[in-house]
């Protein structure tokens, strides 16, 4: 995990580090799992439970900024 | 990607938002430091910029984000059972559309009785540069966010 996921400066220092997408999960085996909250009510799920729901789920990862 | 989660949401697919670190912090959004504060950002990209899926946060930490490569702008295809299908290490609309509409017709062909078996490939997507929409986003966060990417990028 990165110590400083949550960086105060786009800085080479901080954000290089978390250009990792080349040690990212193989394609075509079962992905980790992760705890995910919907933004509504706080209500806690799963990555692998909100897939499990679609036979193809589409994940945009990001944020505002 | 909201056009393309509409255009498929009587397929079969389902499409969401994760929300992550800020990854160009500014005046307006500071670094994160509480989950309160992810999830109230997370409310403006909804409100502010129109996002319509379903929006998640991930941890504080963002461990999520971080077990799949952490990039800032990045977009997976998962199967039901997890797998992921699809990695890109930017979000494009264009190149998401046409591996949805490749696995789909997976499976209309596996139920049509051909018999398919997965293999790897690679190859290069290529996406529309927009300097000014891409300015005007990071804007959002204030003149820091914009000095600092400058100062990075040149």
């Amino acid at each position: 995990m990165a110590v400083n996921y949550n960086y105060d400066a786009f800085i080479p220092e901080n954000f290089m580090p978390q250009m990792r997408f080349d040690k990212s999960p193989a394609l075509g085996k079962p992905g980790p799992d992760f705890p995910l909250w919907k933004i509504e009510d706080r209500s806690e799920t799963s990555l692998h439970a909100v897939c499990a729901s679609n036979a193809l789920t589409v994940v945009e990862f990001g944020s505002l900024t | 990607m909201n056009k393309l989660a509409d255009d498929y949401a009587d397929r079969g697919m389902g499409s969401i938002f994760l929300y992550t670190q800020e990854a160009h912090p500014g005046e307006n959004y500071p670094p994160l430091t509480s989950m309160e504060q992810k999830f109230a950002n997370a409310a403006d990209l909804r409100d502010k910029l129109g996002v319509t899926r379903q929006i998640y946060a991930d941890a504080f930490e963002g461990d999520c984000h971080w077990g799949y490569g952490s990039m800032p702008n990045m977009t997976w295809i998962f199967n039901a059972k997890g797998v992921p299908l699809y990695k890109s290490d930017w979000s494009d609309a264009a190149s998401a559309e046409n591996a949805v509409a490749y696995f789909l017709d997976v499976e209309t062909r596996r139920k049509s009785g051909e018999v398919l078996v997965p293999f790897n490939v690679e190859r290069l997507d290529y996406r529309n540069n927009d300097t000014r929409a891409f300015f005007e986003g990071l804007a959002l966060a204030g003149p820091k966010a914009v000095e600092e990417f400058k100062k990075a990028f040149g």
